[in-house]
This record gives structure tokens, C-alpha cells and sequence, in this order.
């Protein structure tokens, strides 16, 4: 459970996650590919422990594949002939570039993720009120809308069942008939319902002028400095970035990497920002530990 | 039935353009509601359209400055400006939709359609590209038109995605079902709703959202670019489009006329004939 990174204001922690999704597509770079997928599976696990990690892994592996495999199967540039497929050669480094984009493609989900768990929706609202306040409600009240339709599709289901209209039960005509039933009631019971939320958001002055928003959110002294070092920090590897040492050459042979004193430099900054929630939380864990 | 959607007097229809509706503070409106309301919500009003003007001059400005810096950085990675350019190209229908202050009933509405649009895709999650998010996207935009439809479909795929997975594919595939329900909107709009007229265009754009997905899969994930590996793409997922393109037509099949008749009731009966 994370509690200091969740804690920090929303502003920062999407403009950490802002910067850390774009460089993760924009780093076509087997290292710091590994450090953000790294980085990503340590928030996830630390955010939802090893059930989360493992029913993330579940999710993304197939995806994981299909990415690595299709493109030593689409393109068979690379001087490296591994095997060959139905004629079709396989490269060394066809393949390598599939694993580093599909391992890309996963720490980008991941990150997504982690973004999800801590950017809450009244974070979201808070931070886009300002910008685009009916689109941000919009997004919020779908959220909000698919447990509570999830709930009542349960109870329609269970109700049409006890006036014996199950619909697991019948041959595929009667069951499709059934759950169409189910849906149609789905339906009006959900727009019926809206109604009255909106007619309820309505009497408690939706749309009226001079209505303040209230929230928790205190940019504070421990805020500016993360933002800082975040900032810095992100200054530095779109630096390296646009110095070319973001992107590994991998047609027509794989280059080598590069160890020069300020690609490491490069690999370090990286490195701390991909793992700065992690440092925060454990900072934070110390100073629990030592203060107690 | 007194309509209660409708605002009580034309002037509050015309200060409901207020921007920052949910964040201003004023403390002086009181006094004289009638001439300083006004006041205040004409400055406003200029205010948030100079703001509006910027931003879409901003828009028009930012598609070749992102196509000018990824030419000049180049090395094929095109992933990330794809992403950026179509979020680029959904944003002024998200505008349009802020600038007009929608009424809270239009808001749950569309809530509604894309949270059983984004359900029907999380369970039929577990059969590939059999959903019925197309076909309940296609009969939002006939029932409530173009601009309902587009955010019916954009805010199904974020809503979605959140069980599915988030990623840089969402803003494609916010623009994919956005579209379908836009397009959706423009075609009830002139006059053809029947079932058979939905049920192609939802065959269509079943295949089309297929290929438009595909663009983004070629473009982030396959280096070089070549013709053999587009159409290695395109054949591979022939099977899958087509089934999307199947289970749209039936869910269209199904659902079309059952659902447009409640939703044409609950138009009747609330008062939301536009």
C-alpha cells in the first residue's frame, strides 16, 4: 500500500506519469526499456502486491507475445540470419526489436496502471475541473456508472430467474430472448435512474454560477520539491534524447551499447526518475521506521 | 408536463456559457442580479472565447510543428506522434461540447450509452473482437445524434480500457468509436435509420475500425515500414475485423429496435426532443 507517492499532489504525480509513459515510447533502447519496465512492475507491486503484479503479468503476456513475435515474422531485415521460416529468414535482430517494443508496450501499460491506481477520479477531476470541467464530470460519472450498472445487472438477473426466466437455462432462442429481456430492463432502468440524477445534480445548482469547487489538495513545500527534481529530471533524458543516445540502431546489425561516461550519466538520471515513486515511498518507510 | 431540462427564462440560457462555471467566486453577484450578471458574463464570455480561439489556433499550428520536430529528430519511431496527433484531432469535439454547457440530463444521457457500451465490450472481453460497444455506439449517436454519438464512443473506449487495459492506444481507439458514432449521428441525421442502412454501416466501419486500429499497430510497433509488412498486417487481421464487423451487424440486429423504442420513449417522456 502506497501512501507517500498517493499523497503528493495530483499535479505532480501526472506530470510524473505524463513524462515517464512518453519516454517510455519514445526510448527505443533495450536499457532503459528494462529500467522503466523495472520501475513499473516495483510501483505495481508496491501499489498492489503480488496478487496485482501477477494479474498484470496475466494480462499483458499474451500481448507481450503477440508484439514480440509479429515482428521477426513481418520483417526479415537484419544481417543476422537466426533460422529461416517457410523460406522467410528470422534475424537476430528482428527479434530484438520485437522484445524491446513489446517489453516497451508492457512497461507503458503498467505505467498506465500504476497512473490508474493513483490518480484517483476525484484527482482526475480535481486537476482537469479547471481545463475541461463537463468533460472531466463526463468521464467521472461513466466511472461511477459501471459497478453501479454491474450491481443492478445482478439483480434483474436475479429477479427475472425467480419468476422463472433463468437466462442460462432453454435452448440458444429462448436464452437470447431472455438476455435481451435482461438488457432492454438494463436499459430503461439505467436511463430512468440518470434521470434522476441529473434532475437531483439540477436542484443542487449544476450549471449555476458562482459555485466553488472544494478539494484536499495543498501544493506544499515537499510538492515544489519533487516537482523539481521531476522536472530536472526529465530535462536531462530529453536532453540525451535529442543528443541521440535515447535510441539503440538495431538494422541493419545491432549497435553496440554505448558506455561512454555520459551515457551512463543518462542511464543513472533515468534510472532515479523511473524509480522515484519507489525511493519517495521508502524514503518515507524509514523515517516511519526510525521516528516511531 | 412542465419541461424541467429547460432553462426558466432565456437569459439564464445564455449565462450558462460560463467557462470556469465550477470554479468561479464571486461575492458581489447579489446586489443586482440583472445588469451585473450580465456584465460579468459577457466579459466571461469574451474571455473564454479569446481562450477558445488561442486553443484552436493552437491546434492548427501544433499538427505541422509535430510533423516538422518528428523530421527533424527522425529515427522512425512514429508511435508517440501518431498518438499525439490524434488526440490533437479529437480535441475540438470535446471543446465544442465544453463551450456549450451541456444540461445535466444530456451529460447522464451520454454517461448512460458509453457505460453500457463500455460493459458490453468488458464482457464479451474474453472472445476476441466480439463486442457490442460498435453497435450500442451506432444506436446512441441515431437516438441522440453526431455530437452524443462521438462522446458516446470516445468515453466507451476510456471507461473501458480502465478494466482492459489504458494505453497509447486508447486515444486511437477513442478516435475510432468516436468516429463510428459521429458518423453514426450524420447518417440518422439524414435520414436513413433503418435497421438495414445500420446494420451496413456497422458492417463498414466494423472492417474500418479494424483498419484504422491496424495504422496505429504498423506505425508503433513495426520497423521499417515496408509494403510486405503492412499487407502481412492487414491479411493477419482479416479474421478478427471481420468478426467485429459480424458482431456488430448482430448486435445490431438485436438491439437496434428494442432499444431505440425505449430510448425514443425516455426522449418523449422527459422532454429531451431537441
Amino acid at each position: 500500500m502506497v501512501r507517500a507517492f498517493s499523497a503528493i499532489h495530483p499535479a505532480v504525480s501526472f506530470t510524473f506519469f505524463a513524462f515517464i509513459i512518453i519516454f517510455t515510447i519514445l526510448f527505443q533502447h533495450p536499457v532503459f526499456v528494462g529500467i522503466s519496465l523495472s520501475g513499473a512492475l516495483f510501483l505495481s507491486w508496491l501499489l498492489s502486491g503480488g496478487q496485482g503484479v501477477k494479474s498484470g503479468v496475466k494480462l499483458y503476456f499474451p500481448m507481450f507475445l503477440l508484439i514480440a513475435l509479429a515482428n521477426p515474422l513481418f520483417n526479415h531485415r537484419g544481417k543476422t540470419v537466426l533460422f529461416y521460416l517457410r523460406d522467410n529468414p528470422v534475424t537476430l535482430e528482428a527479434v530484438t526489436y520485437g522484445l524491446c517494443m513489446a517489453a516497451s508496450l508492457v512497461a507503458v501499460a503498467l505505467w498506465f496502471s500504476c497512473y490508474s491506481k493513483v490518480m484517483t477520479s476525484d484527482k482526475f477531476l480535481y486537476l482537469f475541473a479547471g481545463f475541461a470541467p463537463t468533460v472531466a464530470l463526463l468521464i467521472t460519472m461513466t466511472l461511477r456508472m459501471i459497478p453501479n450498472l454491474k450491481v443492478q445487472l445482478k439483480a434483474v438477473a436475479s429477479a427475472q430467474q425467480a419468476i422463472g426466466l433463468d437466462a442460462r437455462t432453454g435452448n440458444l432462442v429462448q436464452r437470447l430472448r431472455k438476455s435481451m429481456r435482461i438488457t432492454s430492463i438494463l436499459l430503461s432502468w439505467a436511463m430512468e435512474d440518470g434521470m434522476e440524477t441529473a434532475d437531483s445534480m439540477k436542484a443542487r445548482g449544476y450549471g449555476v454560477k458562482n459555485r466553488t469547487t472544494f478539494s484536499l489538495f495543498k501544493f506544499d513545500a515537499r510538492d515544489g520539491v519533487i516537482l523539481a527534481v521531476v522536472l530536472g529530471l526529465a530535462g536531462i533524458c530529453l536532453t540525451g534524447y535529442f543528443l541521440g543516445y535515447g535510441v539503440m540502431r538495431f538494422y541493419p546489425v545491432l549497435a553496440p551499447l554505448k558506455i561512454s561516461g555520459l551515457a551512463l550519466c543518462l542511464y543513472t538520471a533515468f534510472g532515479a526518475y523511473a524509480f522515484l515513486p519507489v525511493l519517495i515511498e521508502f524514503r518515507e518507510n524509514l523515517k516511519w521506521h526510525f521516528c516511531k | 408536463m412542465s419541461d424541467e431540462s429547460e432553462p426558466l427564462t432565456p437569459r439564464a440560457s445564455t449565462n450558462i456559457d460560463v467557462s470556469a462555471g465550477l470554479k468561479s467566486i464571486d461575492t458581489n453577484i447579489k446586489k443586482n442580479p440583472h445588469t451585473q450578471e450580465s456584465m460579468i458574463n459577457t466579459s466571461r464570455k469574451t474571455e473564454t472565447n479569446t481562450r477558445l480561439k488561442l486553443v484552436r489556433k493552437g491546434l492548427v499550428v501544433l499538427i505541422p510543428v509535430l510533423l516538422i520536430i518528428s523530421a527533424l529528430v527522425g529515427n522512425g519511431n512514429y508511435g508517440l506522434l501518431s498518438v499525439l496527433l490524434i488526440i490533437v484531432t479529437t480535441v475540438p469535439f470535446f471543446l465544442r461540447f465544453e463551450r456549450r454547457k451541456p444540461q445535466a440530463r444530456e451529460l447522464v444521457i451520454i454517461a448512460v450509452m458509453a457505460t453500457l457500451a463500455a460493459l458490453g465490450r468488458v464482457v464479451f472481453a474474453p472472445v476476441p473482437d466480439f463486442k457490442p460497444t460498435s453497435a450500442i455506439v451506432i444506436i446512441a449517436a441515431v437516438a441522440f445524434g453526431p455530437e452524443a454519438g462521438f462522446l458516446t464512443g470516445a468515453v466507451a473506449a476510456v471507461a473501458s480500457n480502465l478494466f482492459l487495459g489504458q494505453g497509447p492506444w486508447t486515444p486511437w481507439q477513442m478516435f475510432c468509436w468516436g468516429m463510428i458514432g459521429f458518423g453514426a449521428g450524420m447518417l440518422s441525421k439524414g435520414g436513413s435509420k433503418s435497421v438495414l442502412v445500420l446494420s451496413i454501416y456497422g458492417f463498414l466501419t466494423g472492417f474500418a475500425f479494424g483498419w484504422v486500429m491496424n495504422i496505429w499497430f504498423i506505425v508503433a510497433f513495426v520497423q521499417p515500414i515496408t509494403w510486405a509488412a503492412v499487407a502481412a498486417a492487414y491479411i493477419s487481421s482479416f479474421w478478427l475485423d471481420f468478426t467485429n464487423a459480424l458482431s456488430t451487424v448482430l448486435f445490431i440486429l438485436l438491439l437496434a429496435k428494442p432499444w431505440l423504442k425505449k430510448l425514443n420513449r425516455i426522449k418523449v417522456k422527459y422532454g429531451l426532443l431537441e
